[in-house]
């Protein structure tokens, strides 16, 4: 079926989120067009003001509104540790574990050529500045996904910072909590059995 | 383990169908072209999640449908408790859209599985078909392929180790391709070995993971391939298998002893991918590692491809099928489901004995021309096998149907 090309465009732009398909792009665009006209416009508002007003924060490179953010802004943080993560939404998820009390540095990807992301496109260069300007800091905890690309750029970093006697870990990975030994997958489980520790 | 029935929708000529089979052989008869091998290469699919005859999804979606999907319900040899697995696969590709939409499922009892290295090795299945014979026809990749299938049944870690090494090495030698466009013949600056340093790093441990268990199974293949092949061959000649690493590893390993294995392997392609650096960004492809090996056949220490007789190749091939096997039901515990696509059309009485009485009481499904074949041919050679009454269930394959026979004695046919 062909659309007018306003709609066409409008289908294009959504389908190019993240999760969204042809389909669902077609299904979110027709449900926009029945929206009374200043519901549609109070969206399309709320995507440009969000857009605008956020930044990069100076510090930690996580998305912020003011800088630096709420997290290096926070004078009860502890200062000695750097937890170095992916994605911004990465933050929000060890910010919901309520437990950890460092200090981030979000990266804003991973190395993958293949994908045309180069190590000078990922906030590299920020880290090591800011490790080079604040010498409160001990360790450094690598938490970037276990994929063969978080692994590699986790693998760099710490050949990166090593030299300079940070010490740097990497977040564990095993079983999940409350879950049986009987139902982990192989690969879970030898996992698990390499990373043991003692007790 | 054995299929209690199978499920195939759009799959090549079949559009549905759904088959109840029997707990011992199953023979598929019928016509050329009809889809009896079709029914077998679906049965492989669930077990190896790959077919025997092409690595393109999209050739077994049935002619202009855009899904297949193979379905089989599972009972355990021991136990009597039925799991199911399937494989589907969605290929939506709008041809005026330049992105791609095509998606591949598993399923374990219906569940959908976030990794194929999660699947296989659920369901064993071990086929016997014409296309055997490249394992010594051609190129050291189908060999790879063979061990790695293997492996990976019985090892679900190799699996996900294959698959990460091989996202690794692309990201590597997409590295090299980034370096070449960018500076031309220049030589590499340290930046830039630094990023190839990252893959190397990241590479040498799943590789040398994978070196290891090629290894361990090589050796294994080869001790049972040379006695199932004394037996099938009519010359006295002894058959081995040798996993050859390119690159000077197997010296290396020679001199090597077994309990550091993994580590030797692991710094020494360190070493060599390190110093190898300005050959591989002048190829723009990583020359040396496990993707370049192969599995070394020789008849009485000879190397065997270039001047085998064509006897001696169907020998050879048949007894690495057997070895898998073997190997299979050693360390499954089960027998693995076999399937016999048209093979005895090409082995002599001789080597069709030697196959059937390595069958042994697994669940078995065979394709071939003619009913008649399995009485006249096969059950005089292993009468023993073939003497339980209900052990045959045939069935006739016609344009994308199948058809059961009421009669399942063999000694009514
Ligand atoms: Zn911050």
């Amino acid at each position: 079926m062909r659309y007018a090309p306003t709609i066409a465009k409008l289908i294009a732009e959504l389908g190019k989120l993240p999760g969204i398909g042809n389909k669902s792009a077609q299904r979110l665009a027709f449900h926009i067009l029945s929206m009374p006209l200043e519901e549609a416009a109070t969206l399309s508002d709320s995507i440009t003001a969000a857009r605008q007003s956020v930044r990069l924060c100076s510090v930690c490179q996580n998305y912020t509104d003011r800088d630096p953010c709420s997290v290096c802004g926070d004078p009860n943080r502890d200062r000695s540790t750097i937890c170095v993560v992916e994605n911004p939404r990465d933050v929000s998820t060890m910010e919901r574990m309520r437990d950890y009390q460092g200090l981030y540095h979000v990266l804003h990807g991973v190395y993958s050529p293949l994908q045309n992301v180069g190590l000078d496109s990922l906030k590299l260069k920020e880290l090591i500045t800011r490790l080079q300007k604040e010498d409160s800091v001990r360790e450094v905890i690598l938490a970037t996904n276990q994929t063969a690309e978080g692994e590699a750029t986790a693998l760099y970093i710490s050949r990166l910072i090593k030299p300079s006697g940070i010490r740097v870990t990497r977040i564990a990975s095993g079983l999940p909590m409350g879950s049986d030994l009987e139902f982990a997958d192989d690969l879970t489980l030898s996992k698990a059995m390499r990373a043991r520790h003692e007790f | 383990m054995r299929i209690r029935s199978v499920e195939l929708t759009n799959f090549r000529n079949f559009r549905r169908l759904e088959l109840e089979v029997g707990s011992s052989v199953n023979v598929f008869y019928g016509a050329n072209a009809q889809g009896k091998t079709n029914i077998l290469e679906a049965l492989y699919l669930c077990a190896c999640a790959r077919s025997h005859r092409t690595s393109k999804d999209r050739d077994l979606i049935l002619h202009n449908e855009t899904k297949y999907k193979v379905r089989l319900i599972l009972t355990s040899d021991n136990d009597d408790y039925d799991e199911s697995v399937s494989l589907s696969y969605f290929d939506e590709t709008d041809p005026s859209l330049s992105s791609p939409k095509a998606k591949r499922i598993a399923e374990h009892n219906d569940v959908p599985l976030d990794k194929i290295s999660r699947y296989i090795g659920i369901f064993n299945a071990v086929i016997f078909a014409p296309e055997d014979m490249l394992l010594i026809k051609e190129g050291p990749s189908v060999r790879r392929r063979y061990l790695d299938l293997l492996i990976s049944q019985v090892r679900p870690r190799y699996f996900h180790a294959l698959q990460r090494y091989s996202k690794l090495l692309m990201q590597r030698n997409r590295t090299l391709k980034i370096i070449r466009t960018t500076k031309g013949a220049k030589g590499l600056n340290a930046q830039e070995e630094a990023e190839l340093e990252i893959w190397d790093y990241s590479m040498a441990e799943t590789a040398a993971e994978i070196i290891e268990e090629r290894l361990v199974f090589s050796e294994r293949i080869s001790g049972a391939a040379s006695i199932h092949h004394s037996r099938i061959s009519d010359e006295k000649e002894i058959l081995s298998v040798r996993y050859r690493s390119i690159g000077g590893l197997n010296e290396i390993l020679s001199e090597t002893s077994e309990t550091m294995i993994r580590d030797r392997i692991e710094n020494y392609l360190l070493s060599r991918w390190k110093a190898t650096h300005r050959e591989d960004y002048e190829k723009g492809l990583t020359m040396i590692g496990p993707h370049r090996d192969d599995l070394e056949l020789s008849l009485d220490g000879e190397g065997l491809r270039p001047f085998a007789s064509q006897g001696q190749q169907r020998s050879a091939a048949l007894a690495l099928k057997m070895a898998e096997l073997d190997i299979l039901r050693e360390d499954t515990k089960e027998s693995p489901v076999l399937l016999l696509d048209d093979v005895f059309s090409e082995l002599d009485a001789r080597r069709r004995q030697a196959l059937l009485s390595g069958l042994g009481h697994a669940q078995v499904f065979i394709t071939c021309t003619d009913k008649e074949f399995v009485s006249r041919e096969l059950i005089p050679l292993c009468p023993d096998l073939f003497s339980q009454t209900g052990a045959f269930s045939f069935y006739r394959v016609l344009e994308g149907s199948v058809i059961p026979d009421t009669i399942d004695d063999p000694g009514q046919i």
